[in-house]
């Protein structure tokens, strides 16, 4: 039995209070209680039972010194029946009469019970062996023995069989005191497991009852415990989550802030390494200030909108504006009207493709001054990368003085060409026209040698004047050639003419010949003044008179009329007459070198060579006007804004007949 | 005019020339050739042409057999004078032979771009003069052979 007694003491809370406690030390007093009656009980069933049992055993063991009484006399029997002698046989019968005796005692307590001896009465069953056969046969037993002495044989016999009988009933009695002893022993057995049982039951109720509520208390305890433990524990758990959690960030924190410090130093390294920059980018900028405005040619930085952002000097000059006026206004201002248009245009066109070119090659570029006046001028585009976008520095160049010299250059060319042209024409002269004479020459000196030989005299002097003829021819030839040569270039000073009295003069050294064809000349009274150069235009005149007269007078009533005009833009004259005329075809032709439409002996077909030469240093120009059998009228147009183009050098060994 | 034993009629020349001197010098030349021969002298381009049709003042004339045309003529130019001939075709087939001063290249290819059937150049050397005008006579008098053969009227 588990001892009760020491109940640990629940740590109630104190709410449990007093009322618990009494109601503890009550249910407590009634299990005790309880207890000590089941001992009570207990002890004395196992006393009545030992008691019991102790019977039982005495009898058991009662019946057991029968038995052997039995076999004691049951032997002695034998030893009387067998005695030798009489003294043998007292002896023999004295004792077996004290073991019948004891035997009878015996037997009398089994059957009434011994309380000295602790023998129980004898039970039913007991009595019902004793009051049995062996019983029986006992009584039998002694009777026999009684008349013993007398009957030794049949009674060895009949004792023997008596004591097998009897030994055989003692067996049974005590196998039947043996069977109540085992069924004593059994309900003891059974009553002290029922006690126990009782008593384990009892404190298993008491224990209950009077634990129950503790225990719930106890359980309530503990789960609030654990409750509280399990909280805590998540406590703890997040607790330690926490300063798990708080320790990582602390260690985040503490990588970020060394990361941060890192950051720092760079950050302060960068900007020392910008500082340096911006001082180089400053001192960069004001290089870069200074070669704009020191360059020659005008520098204009528009924006990625198209405003300007930055001029420079030679800007303001060429424009004419002051650079206030010109930072932040559209670079179209600088363009003039009609390309104002287009200009956005281009602009975007560049920023598509931004590469360092000129500004619309293939056009002429055109700016406009403040004052409104134009400006010829080329650009060259230079895209600056920058974060708002692409800036363009155009840097505009004045090319008004190029273009001026690209046209002197032109014009020079021309004359190159032209006087290129006259050379070849030269070499064609020598060529032909003076071979022509040199043929005459020779030919007519080698038929004169001929009629010499033949005797033909006569002939002699034709063939000579011939070859004089053709000499002379010759030598005017190359007069009119070099004199032609130097007219290209004006040597005398220009002047104003009167045109009328010059004509005049040219008329009158022509007299003889106007009368020969009986041509009736008329001058225009009011000729315009012009400034030329008078010797060369004195030349002008009378070729185009002379022409007149030799070819414009091959009609009936020849007519020459001198006439003039002039204008805003020129000054013309006109030689006018009414001869056969020439066909448009041969217009041009005329004023080339050595071309004749006539068979004509005298001229060599310079003159209106000549004619066009001199106007074309005059800046001028001459053309005919003409058809067949319609008259010619030659023109000569000077410049009203004289444009006369003078000799830089002077070739006076070149001068024997001027 | 003398006899020669190589052609049987004589050769008609047209000069066409408008310098005097050398008509003259090819004239007399030809007259001294051993080919019998007639020259008739037109002195620029526009008589040459009427005289070749057989207009106005030379509707008498006679087809010559070879044309001798200089290229410097007044009023209408050699070349235009040989490019009118070659591009008649009454005309087209008459010998032109250009005989003139001019050595040029220019000249001498235009004459030939123009069909020229010949381009003598003058000599200056008198001797020489004389020889060409001969051997000009033989080749043209003698040896070659018209392309038109002699059977109308005109010859």
């Amino acid at each position: 039995m588990n001892d009760s007694n020491d109940e640990p003491k629940p740590e109630t809370s104190n709410r449990a209070g007093p009322n618990l406690f009494h109601g503890m030390v009550l249910r407590m007093i009634i299990v005790v209680g309880l207890l000590l009656a089941t001992r009570i009980a207990q002890l004395a069933l196992t006393g009545v039972g030992i008691e019991k049992l102790q019977s039982k055993s005495a009898a058991i063991n009662l019946a057991g010194r029968q038995r052997m009484l039995v076999l004691q006399a049951a032997l002695l029997s034998k030893q009387l029946a067998d005695a030798a002698d009489d003294p043998q046989r007292d002896a023999l019968r004295r004792k077996l009469r004290e073991v019948d005796q004891q035997l009878d005692d015996a037997q009398t307590a089994m059957l009434r019970g011994d309380s000295a001896l602790g023998i129980p009465s004898a039970s039913s069953t007991i009595l019902a062996i004793y009051e049995g056969e062996p019983y029986q046969l006992q009584l039998r037993m002694r009777q026999f023995r009684e008349a013993l002495p007398i009957r030794q044989e049949s009674s060895q016999i009949g004792q023997a069989e008596i004591a097998a009988e009897l030994q055989a009933g003692l067996e049974a009695i005590v196998t039947a005191y043996e069977d109540e002893l085992k069924a004593s022993v059994q309900t003891l057995q059974i009553a002290r497991i029922a006690v126990f049982v009782f008593t384990v039951g009892v404190l298993a109720v008491a224990g209950l009852a009077v634990f129950w509520p503790l225990l719930q208390r106890i359980r309530a305890e503990s789960q609030r415990r654990d409750a509280q433990a399990k909280q805590l524990s998540v406590t703890l758990d997040q607790l330690r989550e926490q300063r798990d959690d708080r320790q990582q960030r602390m260690r985040a924190m503490a990588s970020v802030m060394e990361d941060l410090q890192d950051e720092r130093a760079a950050l302060e390294r960068e900007i020392m390494a910008r500082e340096n920059v911006q001082q180089a980018l400053q001192r960069s900028e004001e290089v870069f200030h200074a070669i704009v405005e020191s360059a020659p040619t005008a520098v204009v930085m528009i924006d990625p909108f198209g405003n300007i952002a930055l001029v420079n000097g030679e800007t303001e000059r060429l424009f004419g504006y002051n650079r206030k006026e010109l930072v932040g206004k559209p670079v179209e201002i600088l363009v003039p009207q009609r390309f104002q248009a287009e200009h956005p245009h281009y602009r975007r066109q560049f920023l598509d493709n931004p590469t360092t070119r000129r500004m619309g090659a293939g056009r002429d570029l055109y700016g406009i001054r403040k004052d409104g006046t134009e400006v010829p001028v080329e650009i060259g585009l230079n895209p600056i990368e920058a974060e708002e976008g692409i800036f363009v520095l155009s840097a505009i160049v004045d090319i008004t003085e190029r273009q001026r010299t690209e046209r002197e250059i032109r014009r020079i060319n021309a004359e190159l060409l032209k006087k290129n042209e006259e050379i070849q024409q030269f070499v064609y002269t020598v060529s032909h026209d003076l071979k022509s004479p040199l043929v005459t020459c020779k030919g007519f000196v080698g038929v004169a040698r001929e009629d010499l030989k033949e005797g033909h005299f006569e002939d002699v002097e034709s063939s000579l004047d011939r070859v004089e003829h053709a000499t002379d021819r010759m030598g005017q030839l190359i007069q009119d050639l070099l004199q032609l040569s130097r007219i290209g270039t004006i040597r005398n000073e220009p002047e104003e003419i009167d045109v009328g009295q010059l004509v005049r003069s040219a008329l009158s050294d022509l007299s003889a010949r106007i009368d020969e064809v009986n041509a009736v000349v008329s001058v225009q009274h009011d000729l315009p003044r012009v400034i030329a150069d008078r010797v060369r235009l004195t030349q002008v005149f009378e070729n185009l008179l002379t022409n007149a007269v030799k070819y414009g007078c091959r009609t009936d009533r020849p007519e020459i009329a001198i006439e003039g005009y002039a204008d805003a833009d020129e000054v013309r004259y006109c030689v006018r007459d009414n001869g056969i005329g020439i066909a448009p075809r041969f217009h041009e032709r005329i004023f080339g070198l050595f071309e004749r439409l006539d068979t004509d002996r005298d001229g060599t077909g310079v003159g209106l060579a000549a004619v066009a030469r001199i106007m074309d240093a005059h800046g001028g120009r001459t053309w005919v006007e003409s058809d067949v059998g319609k008259g010619a009228a030659f023109w000569l147009a000077f410049p009203a804004t004289p444009h006369i183009d003078r000799a830089e050098k002077l070739e006076p060994s070149l001068e024997p007949w001027s | 005019m003398a006899t020669s034993p190589h052609n049987s009629r004589l050769i008609r020349f047209l000069l066409v020339e408008d310098n005097d001197d050398h008509a003259m010098l090819v004239e007399r030349n030809l007259k001294r050739s051993t080919v019998a021969n007639s020259v008739d002298r037109v002195a620029d381009g526009v008589g040459a042409l009427r005289y070749l049709r057989q207009e106005g003042e030379f509707s008498d004339s006679l087809r010559p057999d070879v044309v001798l045309l200089d290229l410097k003529l007044p009023r209408l130019d050699g070349h235009e004078v040989l490019t009118a001939i070659k591009n008649d075709p009454a005309l087209r087939d008459l010998p032109v032979v250009v005989l003139t001063t001019s050595a040029t290249e220019a000249d001498r290819t235009r004459a030939y771009s123009n069909h020229a059937n010949s381009y003598l150049v003058k000599p200056l050397d008198f001797k020489l003069f004389q020889q060409l005008v001969q051997d000009l006579s033989v080749y043209w008098g003698v040896w070659n052979q018209p392309a038109t053969s002699c059977g109308s009227d005109r010859c």
